[in-house]
């Protein structure tokens, strides 16, 4: 009998949660762990064991394979590339305070794609072997140039899936900006920081600025329907918005997905929000809170489903490895392979966030450009260390199998990458969260099992989530 | 009901294989053209002769890949032009004995590959070949051969092969890996996570550990599974169970079928032992679909009506009878969702047609 | 982006060194990279064709996973499809997927359910098996069928391939006057009545 690695954890309500590697999870006591550090397990013990992929008979071909197989599941799988994110200009037509790109101005020259990175982009495009592509238009505000977007989604009509994501402040709307939104295939990403007044004081400041803003959203919206359009709030830890007032602001436009995030430390954001730099307890407790709050108000108000975006994409990860291809929680997280950025100047960057602390003079991430490519020795290093397998905390982790790696927020936030792994805000944070996830699994209330239900996409209210064995 | 087998006439003394066409524009060697038709039958003239057809208007015949048996003056309407419900017989011979056998096995075998495979080389493009039994893989190394050479020929084919996985072993393995196989889904019987149980229903002892092993391999080789479980009384309460093994130990699945019951074969005369009336007991399908579903198995439900499956799970109700023996019932002719329903088996019996009502 | 000077001069200065390189094949036979010249790794086997959702990131919410729920529950009659649809060229499934992707943001009908392998529909008794009973002869058939031979054997006759009796039979005389007139006329030779033997030989239906 083989028994496999279990990493056992306390939870909050002094169950003791085990996982091994595959992320197969179970509840118990402490009896369980004594009787099977006593090697004093009962028939019982065992047979549970092996149910659940704990324990492995010699004879049990299919259980060593499988459990092979429910390892390679958790593991990235990252060979084509078919995300890019699109940075056509670095222009804004707004400042915003924590701006994390430090956007160039509405009428500085030179921050533009040149003739030769559209070019270089539109013939890289044409030699993807992924018959899928997904592309988002970051920026600065890429509708100041809907002609380099135009001239992005027609070369790809040759993809058999195709999604685009537009991500724009939303201050023009014009009939050339139309015609695009009107693609079935084109997706609307913008910041809402909640009620006006907070939007306007982060964002937008004028109130000129902030009506149209509003008023242009409302017009996709009344156009299109919510789910063709997502808002993100970016939110100031150190006075966060009140709850209810922020949740009203998403549920009052139909949209019912909030990615409750903090502010990233990046860009302008490092020296006018220095205090960024590390979410406190303070920080974490509200997200409890508001999490707490979004499952009162489904369990009230059963017509819609409301959900903080990042809880519930950890949720799903725990229970259902490989569903979803999040690229900012993953392991390994290979960097530079299935997606990267491709910056106003055709320099090609990892991540969004590398570009922004590149661009912000911390430290030099790009891997190369769009004309001369990017299979850098620069990115293989990177990827040398984008896992959490080889990191000795990540190694005694409950949480290891569900986790990830972000080299480039530990860079951001420390300057290193080798830090002990407790120390960090990626850390603490994650740590955090998959308590507070195991605490509401095990949680019997009828509320909370009910959105759990709904974020893990249940047709039913299961009794339980997770496995206990006593 | 679509006819699959219809009296005919040819010249030729030996069975042959050929496509019909209407369309002389359309010929293609191995063709037999129209020559000329009534409205009771259809005469073709190809590479092998004349060939008469009965019963049948020819233009249903377009494009068919018929087998013609001279011996007993007989067509297999072996691949029907424009249906996704094509399925082709290895054999007759099994060696499992399932308690519901919708097709009892025989104990002959009468080897047809080579003309299979003339048919599968004449199918339409880009459709999927099923292939049944009887147990395909009793004849392992022909059955390989034949997919290998016709996946080799036609890029554009798939095949979906129901077996009840007793005879995979080690030395398949590289075989199997080959990237043609991408295309061919093995289509598995899996009844219970309870050998005892599952032995008994398939009437076979020590199936379930020989199942066990074939799934291993299967899973080494990167082959493409779905799991089919036939709901019958004495399953239904161990399908959360099973659900649980499904997703612990076979999460490389790509399908998990829960298929209600076919008043045919063996079925019929023990249909009041075997049959489950889910409309009255969904709680053990609820939960084993739920459990599926909450660690991203993806489960669906064949040949449940979806007026008799709870709404929440009336999505995973998938349309699964086939075209040739679907029927539907007085109450589906009002109902919303009849296109996207799975109907009634023609032989389905009254009472089990209670409750319908439309949606 | 081009800059003469940074915070932090360099990766190495960033704590990336080779302290723990060799640790990146920790699953040897899994580590993406670790595969053996020829041989595929069983990573990749179990890998295969699952690397098929577009991916997501912070910047915005995954705007089509993400819509299964709310659809599914407002009894709109649009159903959630957690599938990932196949893709309209033949050969390959996609695996499973929360993301039906370039789906129309406007309420759509009902979707097909999921569509992950093909509806091989309900169980062995698909196919037809060898049958070995004949049938009741063909009513009358034989007769109009022997009035084509018929006229193909007059025709064969009439140009001098044939000198068999005109009895509506294809035996093995007439067999080899088929061979012979398909091969004096450039003809697939098959021994058979061929749509290019009647049309060689200008017969027609009635």
């Amino acid at each position: 009998m083989t028994f496999l690695p279990l990493r056992v954890r306390a939870t909050r309500s002094g169950d003791m949660l085990c996982v091994n590697d595959t992320g197969s999870f179970f509840a118990t006591t402490t009896r369980l762990l004594d009787r099977l550090g006593d090697n004093q397990l009962t028939p019982s013990d065992l047979a549970f064991l092996k149910a659940e992929g704990h324990a492995i008979d010699p004879q049990d071909r299919l259980g060593d394979v499988a459990y092979l197989y429910n390892l390679a599941e958790r593991a990235t799988f990252a060979e084509q590339l078919d995300y890019l994110i699109l940075v056509p200009t670095l222009r804004c037509n707004l400042s915003c305070s924590y701006c994390q790109v430090s956007r160039a101005g509405l009428n500085q020259p030179g921050f533009d794609w040149d003739d030769a990175t559209l070019t270089a982009v539109l013939e890289m495009l044409d030699t993807l072997p992924s018959p899928r592509i997904k592309i988002e238009f970051q920026g600065g505000e890429p509708t100041l140039r809907p002609d380099l977007i135009r001239a992005v989604i027609e070369r790809c009509e040759r993809f058999e899936e195709r999604q685009f994501v537009i991500c724009t402040n939303l201050q023009r709307v014009d009939d050339e900006i139309l015609a695009l939104f009107e693609r079935p295939d084109l997706y609307i990403s913008t910041s809402l920081d909640g009620d006006a007044l907070t939007h306007q004081r982060n964002r937008t400041a004028t109130d000129s600025n902030t009506d149209l803003f509003l008023h242009n959203l409302k017009a996709v919206i009344d156009r299109y329907g919510p789910h063709k359009i997502s808002a993100l709030p970016t939110i100031d830890p150190t006075a966060p918005p009140d709850i209810d007032t922020l949740i009203d602001s998403y549920a009052g436009l139909g949209f019912d997905s909030i990615f409750l995030r903090p502010i990233n430390f990046q860009g302008f954001a490092r020296k006018r929000h220095s205090a960024s730099r590390e979410q406190d307890a303070a920080w974490r407790a509200y997200h409890e809170r508001f999490v707490r709050r979004i499952i009162e108000r489904n369990w009230r108000d059963r017509s819609t489903v409301l959900e903080e975006t990042y809880t519930s994409i950890c949720l799903r990860r725990i229970f259902q490895p490989g569903a979803e291809r999040h690229v900012d929680l993953r392991n390994p997280n290979p960097l530079g392979i299935d997606y990267v950025v491709i910056d106003h100047d055709g320099t090609v960057y990892p991540t969004d966030e590398a570009r922004m602390l590149s661009r912000s003079g911390v430290i030099d991430l790009s891997i190369g450009d769009v004309i001369s490519g990017w299979q850098s020795e620069q990115r293989d290093l990177l990827n040398a260390h984008a896992s959490n397998f080889d990191d000795p905390a990540c190694q005694r982790c409950t949480y290891q199998p569900y986790c990830g790696r972000d080299l480039v927020d530990d860079i951001s936030r420390y300057g290193r990458i080798d830090m002990p792994r407790l120390e960090t805000e990626f850390c603490r944070r994650h740590l955090h969260l998959f308590d507070f996830l195991f605490e509401l699994i095990y949680d019997n209330d009828p509320a909370t099992r009910y959105s759990l239900s709904r974020w893990l996409r249940l047709d039913s209210n299961p009794e339980r989530l997770g496995a206990r064995y006593t | 009901m679509i006819q699959l087998s219809l009296p005919a006439l040819a010249q030729a003394e030996r069975a042959f294989v050929t496509r019909l066409r209407l369309d002389r524009d359309q010929l293609e060697a191995g063709d037999s053209l129209l020559f000329e038709s009534d409205a009771t039958s259809a005469t073709f003239a190809g590479p092998h002769g004349l060939l008469s057809i009965e019963g049948v208007l020819p233009s249903d015949l377009d494009g068919d890949v018929v087998l013609m048996q001279p011996d007993i003056q007989r067509i297999e309407r072996l691949l029907r032009a424009g249906s996704p419900h094509n399925t082709l017989l290895i054999t007759e011979r099994c060696d499992q004995l399932c308690v519901m056998c919708s097709q009892p096995p025989k104990k002959t075998h009468v080897d047809r590959f080579d003309l299979l495979e003339q048919a599968c080389l004449l199918a339409e493009p880009g459709i999927v070949i099923g292939i049944s039994g009887g147990e395909p893989t009793l004849y392992k190394e022909q059955l390989f051969g034949m997919i290998e050479r016709v996946l080799e020929a036609r890029d554009d084919l798939e095949f979906h092969i129901l077996s009840n996985a007793q005879h995979f072993g080690q030395g398949d393995v590289e075989r199997l890996r080959d990237p043609s196989f991408r295309r061919v889904t093995w289509g598995v019987p899996l009844y219970a996570s309870d050998a005892v149980l599952h032995d008994e229903i398939v009437g076979k002892q020590g199936a379930f550990a020989r199942l066990e092993e074939s799934l291993a391999w299967l899973m080494l080789s990167g082959a493409r599974v779905e799991l089919r479980t036939v709901l019958v009384s004495p399953n239904l309460d161990a399908l959360p169970a099973l659900a649980r093994y499904v997703t612990r130990r076979l999460r490389f699945i790509d399908a998990w079928s829960i298929m209600q019951l076919e008043n045919i074969g063996f079925a019929r005369n023990r249909w009041d032992n075997l049959y489950v009336d889910h409309s009255r007991s969904f709680a053990p399908v609820a939960e084993a679909l739920t459990t599926a579903t909450l660690h991203g198995v993806p489960a669906r439900l064949f040949n449940f009506p979806r007026c008799t499956v709870p709404e929440p799970f009336r999505h995973l109700a998938a349309a699964s009878i086939s075209d040739w023996k679907r029927k539907y019932v007085e109450a589906c002719g009002t109902c919303a969702e009849r296109d996207a329903c799975t109907g009634f088996f023609e032989w389905h019996p009254e009472e089990a047609v209670e409750g319908v009502h439309p949606l | 982006m081009r800059r003469a000077r940074f915070l932090i001069p360099s990766l190495l200065a960033a704590g990336f060194g080779h302290h723990d390189g060799a640790h990146a094949n920790a699953m040897p036979s899994f580590s993406p990279g670790d595969d053996d010249p020829g041989k595929t790794s069983l990573f990749k086997v179990f890998k295969q064709d699952h690397a098929v959702t577009l991916a997501q990131h912070r910047s915005h919410r995954s705007h089509s996973s993400h819509r299964s729920h709310s659809s599914h529950r407002s009894g709109s009659g649009s159903h959630y499809s957690h599938t990932s649809h196949r893709s309209s060229t033949a050969g390959s499934y996609t695996a499973p997927s929360s993301a039906p992707l370039y789906t129309a943001p406007t309420p759509t009908p009902t979707p097909a359910p999921p569509r992950l392998v093909p509806f091989r529909s309900a169980q062995p008794g698909e196919a037809t098996p060898p049958r070995t009973d004949s049938l009741p002869a063909l009513s009358g058939r034989t007769a109009r069928f022997k009035a084509i031979v018929k006229r193909v054997q007059i025709g064969l006759l009439a140009q001098g391939f044939y000198a068999g009796s005109i009895d509506g039979v294809v035996g093995p005389n007439m067999r080899a006057a088929l061979r012979r007139f398909q091969k004096a006329r450039g003809l697939p030779v098959t021994g058979t009545i061929t749509t290019e033997v009647l049309d060689a030989l200008r017969i027609t239906s009635d």
